[in-house]
């Protein structure tokens, strides 16, 4: 038995250690290196089609025929982390809306320059922030996306249509947040030389890997989901995994 | 003792006159456009937990009289119809009237009953299920729920910056004329943390201003029996007559509403509703989320003989015998419970339609 504990205690404080060496260094934009600006787009598609409102129709892994006529989400706590490790915070709140291309680019303000292999954001809203729509920027309520009977951000939110296997042409409406929603997004880089080759990042996003990346979500069973029931909750969960492996890198200019 | 509720009597007598004072001077006077707002003391009443005003939003006296326009201000609903007043009316401690589900712009019922608008500052959380997190957040809810005023906050926003006061009144109030969200929320949330009912024949008899008759004072022992009312545990006894804690007492074994649960997700929220103040509870018929009780006495009864078991009901209910009370008793309580209703509230003229 002391045996078994001690090894625990050993296990653990290896972990522990092993954990606190890969926590990566803070960025010190003071430390001689100079800055730059870094623009990051989202370049929003449908299996590699540039996705469109209108009647556009698209099929999904489970075959569901769908169209969008809203889609939105926040990409907010942007960092990038350099080759060294350093991870840069951009400290964003920033609301990806088709409707409104001009959104869909971030300018992140005096990054260092430098080679970076990782890109990182919160897809939703962290957690200090979601606890009142008393805030401005792209968190006024006004921009929608915030459910006035519960207090919190809708993370991603996704209408339009879809034609059901029972009864043809249905409205089609996600509205995903809450805590367990929250999703955190690595998308590796092929190590890029911001400040040097590189001013213009696009990312991007594939609309049917939002319902496939590793659950399939069918619109049959899922087609009407607010984040407001407690049979909710395997959607969020399969939502969350989802959109974190939604994200790839695109180019770099 | 009775020297300091003097004191703060006379005090409160003050914040409000010189509230009164300053609306007054609000329309109009372009002079003072500039200068700051003036701060508000809303005082603590006698035996009440001390009121905390959040830091983003100190109360001000021009903040309270826009939050006060604004609450009546039928330009907040789609088709300029209905204001918040319309179904929290002030005779009726702010819920809407007899009716148990309000109607919307268009006619459309909901599926709550209206709650009372009272003594919110001591609140912790909003609406039946507490998804608004604070005052100000609730504001926003009634807007833009379709089946209420059903209005979209830009739109809004749009009214007002566009309107011929409002921009004046946003600037004196908040030092500036462009008016977001926020402020429109804090300007609202202003106003209604100042509504509160602390001056009801319980109140007076607690400063030794009256008696209680005897079926009154019966009633009072009978609240606080844990053999018999057993009402204190959730309806805290003193001064809020709340614990501000979600519930399920009792009203089904399959729940058509799904309670707290719509905000946890838990399912160990399912049919708990926040527990409301009692006061002026004889004016706030009919009574539980649903208003599904029409008289006091049907309250009572529930509680008596008629709550129905469920998985997550609360304890003290579950383990409660039925039939505990009496017909004199159930009506002693009621007795008491009716000394809770306060007449200076419902006819404050600081609370009414500007």
């Amino acid at each position: 038995m002391k045996k078994i504990f001690l090894n625990l205690i050993i296990i653990s404080s290896v972990l522990l250690v092993s954990c606190t060496k890969e926590e990566t260094k803070k960025a010190d934009p003071i430390n001689g290196s100079t800055t730059t600006n870094l623009n990051i787009t989202f370049n929003n598609t449908v299996a590699g089609i540039p996705l469109q409102i209108k009647d556009t129709q698209f099929t999904n892994a489970a075959s569901n025929k769908y169209t969008v006529t809203i889609l939105k989400y926040y990409v907010t706590n942007i960092s990038l982390v350099d080759e060294n490790n350093n991870e840069f915070f951009a400290k964003n709140y920033n609301l990806i809306d088709i409707e409104e291309p001009l959104q869909n680019t971030i300018s992140i303000k005096n990054i260092p320059t430098g080679k970076y292999t990782k890109m990182k954001f919160i897809l939703g809203v962290d957690s200090l922030r979601n606890t009142s729509g008393l805030q401005d920027g792209f968190l006024d309520p006004s921009y929608g996306m915030i459910w006035t009977w519960n207090t919190g951000y809708i993370f991603y939110k996704h209408e339009g249509r879809y034609t059901s296997a029972f009864d043809g042409v249905k409205p089609l409406r996600l509205h995903l947040g809450t805590s367990p929603a929250r999703g955190y997004v690595q998308v590796a880089l092929p190590t890029i030389n911001i400040g040097n080759s590189a001013n213009n990042l696009t990312i991007d996003f594939d609309l049917n890997k939002v319902y496939a990346a590793k659950k399939i979500i069918d619109f049959n069973i899922d087609n009407d989901r607010q984040s407001s029931d407690a049979a909710d909750a395997t959607w969020i969960a399969n939502m969350k995994v989802n959109l974190e492996n939604s994200f790839t890198f695109g180019k770099v200019q | 003792m009775k020297k300091y509720i003097v004191l703060l009597n006379i005090t409160l007598v003050i914040a409000f006159f010189s509230c009164t004072k300053d609306k007054e001077a609000t329309p109009g006077s372009a002079a003072s456009v500039d200068t700051p707002a003036t701060s508000f003391f809303l005082a603590t009443p006698f035996g009440f937990p001390q009121i905390i005003i959040p830091t983003n939003n100190s109360l001000t006296v021009e903040g309270i009289a826009l939050g006060r326009k604004l609450f009546y201000d039928p330009m907040l609903s789609l088709d300029n119809t209905q204001s918040c007043g319309s179904c929290h009316n002030q005779n009726f401690a702010f819920t809407d009237s007899t009716l148990q589900f309000s109607r919307g712009i268009t006619c459309e019922i909901g599926n709550r009953n209206a709650m009372p608008i009272m003594n919110l500052a001591w609140e912790k959380k909003f609406f039946w299920d507490g998804g608004a997190a604070t005052l100000e957040d609730q504001v926003i809810g009634p807007i833009e729920n379709p089946i209420e005023m059903h209005e979209t906050l830009p739109n809004v926003l749009r009214k007002l910056n566009n309107h011929a006061e409002y921009p004046r009144l946003f600037k004196r109030a908040f030092g500036t004329d462009s008016i977001t969200t926020q402020l429109l929320m804090k300007a609202v949330a202003q106003f209604e943390r100042t509504l509160i009912s602390a001056n009801s024949k319980y109140d007076k008899y607690i400063k030794g201003e009256v008696n209680l008759t005897l079926d009154e004072l019966k009633g009072k022992e009978l609240f606080e029996d844990q053999t018999k009312g057993d009402c204190f545990h959730c309806h805290s006894m003193g001064s809020t007559f709340t614990d501000f804690k979600f519930r399920n007492n009792g009203l089904d074994s399959v729940f058509k509403d799904a309670g707290r649960s719509r905000v946890t997700l838990s399912p160990l929220d399912l049919g708990k509703f926040k527990t409301p103040t009692l006061r002026n509870i004889e004016l706030t018929a009919p009574y539980m989320h649903d208003g599904r009780f029409t008289t006091l006495e049907q309250v009572i009864d529930h509680y008596n003989t008629n709550f129905v078991q469920s998985p997550t009901l609360e304890a003290d209910i579950a383990l409660a015998k039925r039939g505990r009370l009496n017909e004199v008793e159930k009506q002693q309580i009621i007795a008491f419970l009716k000394t809770l209703t306060d007449y200076e509230f419902i006819n404050n003229p600081n609370f009414k339609k500007p």
